[in-house]
């Protein structure tokens, strides 16, 4: 079920209205059942992953917590990853695998006659199985005591409000919140619905209206040149971020409205000021997933320089490949990576640049300059994550300065002014909100102003909104 | 909770009122389908004796109008513009603002059904009559409310985007009769006063330009019972108002025409069989080679535009009827 579809519009309220009219004591059922049909509503069968998923960790949480430090600790630990990272190899990776295999083999004249399969990939996948892997970790970590209810280990795997793209939950913020009881808070139910409801402005009003642009060009990329490239790029920068921040403000805000706590995921990203400063902004519960659980075990910065630079690159480019089975989410997790670890490397460098260049004594400047490069090379390496291959990829990075004003081509593409001022209206309510969160929004203003700005708000998403039901990106991680 | 509830009817309450208000006030539109309206207010005024013209694009974007009144010395409406309003829809529509006297003619193009409207044109069916539509329209329940909803945002959405370009005009002109007469926002630029479309694309270079060539779209079941009852419905009941309704053939390309002939023979066969109103011509009349189509087999360039118009003259020249003088309902 879509968090942007008329299914949920009316799910939505009836799960919420029934959860404070039961007792604490069935509601855990109550969401565990609208769980599963919010993940039925896709393609039912898959939910079968999701039970193996969760048996076999549920199993292996209370193994692992019985089983005293040592060998078969490990064991269980190892067979529990093993399983939850076999289903997601097999339904995610094993076709990429098998047909770069296959490449291989004809490049090399070898016979190779395995096919790949005709699966569709289930919704979510890769953020459930590494909640789940975050729970089995904590447990044998010993950070969390291992989950002796059934149903409840199975919701916090399976909270529909973060189940199909986030954010990843860690067992210590999630599973206790199930067995708190939450009565029915009224700041706190419509600071949910207004988060809410914002999350759906920035997907429905933002995100959608500027995919045809995207599409248009990179569905199209040999009728451009120059200038539509960097646009469409660029709107595809805002696509994805307003596409995805908004899933965040949706599932954050349906949470909150029932009493939940669920981890922030952005925070104005394309203010950031470096390209590690984004990676603390983005995605936040996946960047920090993989620094517990990838980076920091491999050694993270305690090594030497050399070896850092080799954690840092491998976990982004586990990260990329996390994201999708394409050589092109692969080289936009290296680029990143990359990005990275020259930021470190030229620190001193850049630094000297911007005394020279008299930048210090204009703060101001000096950081809008910042977040324009940032959001230059970021915008760079999000070329690879939206272009359908790599030869794709290559093109626009290879005609980006070609012909610079696209004249000489024969695409077009239509630019609604409009989404300009939504975009410039979401950055400032960010940006207002930036301390308190917008978990509160305008609540600290005078009624008049407040009802007004709820107003055009909701006109705003009625109005402008994109109803054609598009899924979110990353839906398909 | 009483009190969340209390200001989620108040919130809503406003959107909606803001909503109607918009709605019903009479704004223009940004969506050329809305020239629907356009063309249905050129029959609210003239005396009978007109000839309306009723189709699709191949209507509105290859007919001389003025040349017709020109010849024929009555009042032309061209009320074509899209196939996927349907024939029968449009004819319902305008049978209001028909007069004892007026000629119409109906050219609907091949392949395409009378009676049925595709869903992107719903809405500008439901704006041609507000009231009378909404049951008929989106009468079944949940479907026809969801499509109802989507719709109706749609149409309010549609003047809101009309309005820099109604401020544009408006200052151009210096007038602002534009906010007061609804349909679509540029009708003027895009039409001339009888109806015809303004832009009419070169002839294409090349037949590979030409989309639809070689579709076998064209099936004699798609005219099924139902639309030549409606059309025989109209027929009737507007000629026992002295109104004469007539059809003729669209143009077409020669090629197309060889490829699919037996089925276009078996179409023609039960139309003179089975349509009570008067057909003029035949298919041969309007066929055209690729050379002077543009975009689609159905529009003509502006040669075949000037051809097609000087021989629908010629066939409805031949008819006595049109020769009668014209007397007001």
């Amino acid at each position: 079920m879509l968090f942007n579809s008329f299914q949920f519009f009316l799910f939505f309220p009836v799960v919420t209205a029934l959860y404070f009219l039961l007792p604490h004591r069935w509601r855990w059922f109550l969401l565990l059942a609208a769980s599963c049909v919010f993940y039925m509503a896709f393609i039912p069968k898959y939910i079968l992953i999701l039970v193996v998923t969760i048996v076999v960790d549920y199993a292996a949480g209370i193994l692992i917590e019985r089983t005293p430090a040592g060998k078969l600790r490990r064991t269980y630990l190892v067979v529990s990853l093993f399983v939850t990272v076999a289903i997601l190899a097999f339904f995610k990776y094993f076709n990429f695998l098998n047909d770069n295999a296959a490449q291989l083999a004809r490049f090399l004249h070898w016979n190779y006659g395995i096919n790949s399969l005709k699966i569709i990939l289930p919704i979510g996948l890769s953020f459930h199985t590494f909640q789940s892997m975050s729970y089995v970790i904590e447990v044998y970590r010993g950070n969390q005591k291992a989950e002796r209810h059934f149903g409840i280990y199975a919701l916090y795997v399976m909270f529909y409000p973060q189940l199909v793209a986030g954010p990843i939950e860690r067992p210590q913020n999630l599973l206790h919140q199930i067995r708190e009881h939450h009565t029915f808070d009224y700041g706190r139910v419509t600071g949910g619905l207004k988060r809410m409801a914002f999350g759906l402005f920035k997907k429905v009003v933002i995100a959608d209206a500027l995919a045809p642009v995207v599409d248009q060009v990179y569905n199209n990329l040999h009728d451009y040149t120059g200038y539509p490239l960097f646009f469409a790029t660029a709107c595809f920068a805002w696509q994805i971020y307003c596409d995805f921040s908004g899933y965040s403000d949706i599932a954050l805000g349906s949470a909150q409205v029932m009493g939940f706590r669920l981890m922030e995921n952005f925070d104005r990203p394309y203010s950031a000021r470096s390209v590690p400063d984004f990676w603390r902004r983005w995605h936040k519960s996946l960047t920090s997933w993989f620094r517990d659980y990838v980076y920091i075990p491999l050694g993270g910065n305690r090594v030497a320089k050399g070896r850092w630079y080799g954690n840092l690159f491998f976990t982004f480019l586990l990260s990329g490949l996390w994201h999708g089975a394409n050589w092109t989410f692969v080289v936009w997790g290296g680029l990143n990576g990359l990005f990275l670890i020259l930021s470190s490397v030229t620190a001193s460098l850049r630094g000297a640049l911007a005394e020279s260049l008299g930048l210090k004594d204009h703060p101001r400047l000096h950081h809008a300059v910042q977040v324009a490069v940032t959001f230059l090379l970021v915008s760079f390496a999000w070329i690879f994550f939206r272009a359908n291959s790599m030869s794709d990829a290559l093109y626009v990075v290879s005609h980006l300065f070609d012909d610079l004003a696209g004249l000489s081509r024969r695409g077009r593409f239509a630019f609604d002014g409009f989404i300009l001022f939504f975009i410039l209206f979401m950055e400032y309510v960010h940006y207002v909100h930036r301390d308190r969160g917008i978990g509160n929004l305008f609540s600290e203003r005078p009624l008049l102003v407040r009802w007004s700005l709820y107003y055009a708000l909701v006109m705003m998403t009625v109005l402008f909104g994109s109803y054609g039901q598009q899924r979110f990106i990353y839906f398909q991680f | 909770m009483k009190r969340l509830l209390n200001k989620t009817v108040v919130l809503a309450s406003l959107v909606v009122g803001l909503m109607l208000v918009v709605f019903l006030l009479p704004l223009p539109y940004n969506h050329d389908l809305s020239a629907i309206l356009n063309k249905r207010d050129l029959l609210k005024d003239g005396p009978g004796g007109r000839i309306v013209f009723v189709g699709g694009s191949g209507l509105y974007s290859a007919l001389d109008s003025p040349l017709v009144e020109q010849r024929l010395g009555r009042p032309v409406r061209n009320i074509g513009l899209w196939a996927g309003f349907g024939i029968t829809p449009v004819l319902r529509e305008i049978k209001p603002y028909l007069h004892a006297g007026d000629v119409v003619i109906v050219i609907p193009e091949y392949g395409l059904t009378y009676d049925r409207y595709l869903d992107v044109s719903r809405k500008w069916i439901f704006a041609l009559a507000p009231a009378r539509n909404l049951m008929p329209l989106y009468g079944n329940f949940p479907a026809g409310l969801k499509a109802f909803v989507l719709d109706f945002i749609g149409l309010v959405r549609s003047k809101f985007e009309a309005l820099p370009f109604a401020i544009r005009e408006a200052i151009k002109n210096r007038g602002l009769s534009i906010f007061t007469r609804g349909g679509y926002v540029q009708y003027r630029t895009f039409f001339n006063g009888n109806g015809d479309s303004f832009r009419i694309f070169p002839a294409a270079t090349s037949p590979e330009l030409i989309r639809q060539r070689g579709e076998d779209y064209f099936s004699i079941q798609e005219y099924r019972d139902q639309s030549l009852t409606a059309l025989n419905d109209f027929c009737r009941d507007e000629g026992g108002q002295g109104v004469r309704t007539a059809l003729m053939f669209p143009a077409y390309p020669e090629e197309e025409y060889r490829k699919f002939r037996a089925g276009l023979l078996q179409y023609e066969q039960r139309l003179r069989n089975e349509l009570l109103c008067p057909i003029i011509g035949n298919p041969e009349d309007f066929l055209y080679p690729y050379g002077l189509f543009t975009d689609t087999i159905h529009h003509l360039g502006i040669e075949g535009r000037r051809m097609r118009t000087e021989r629908l003259i010629a066939l409805l020249q031949a008819q006595p009827w049109m020769r009668r003088t014209a007397s007001s309902r």
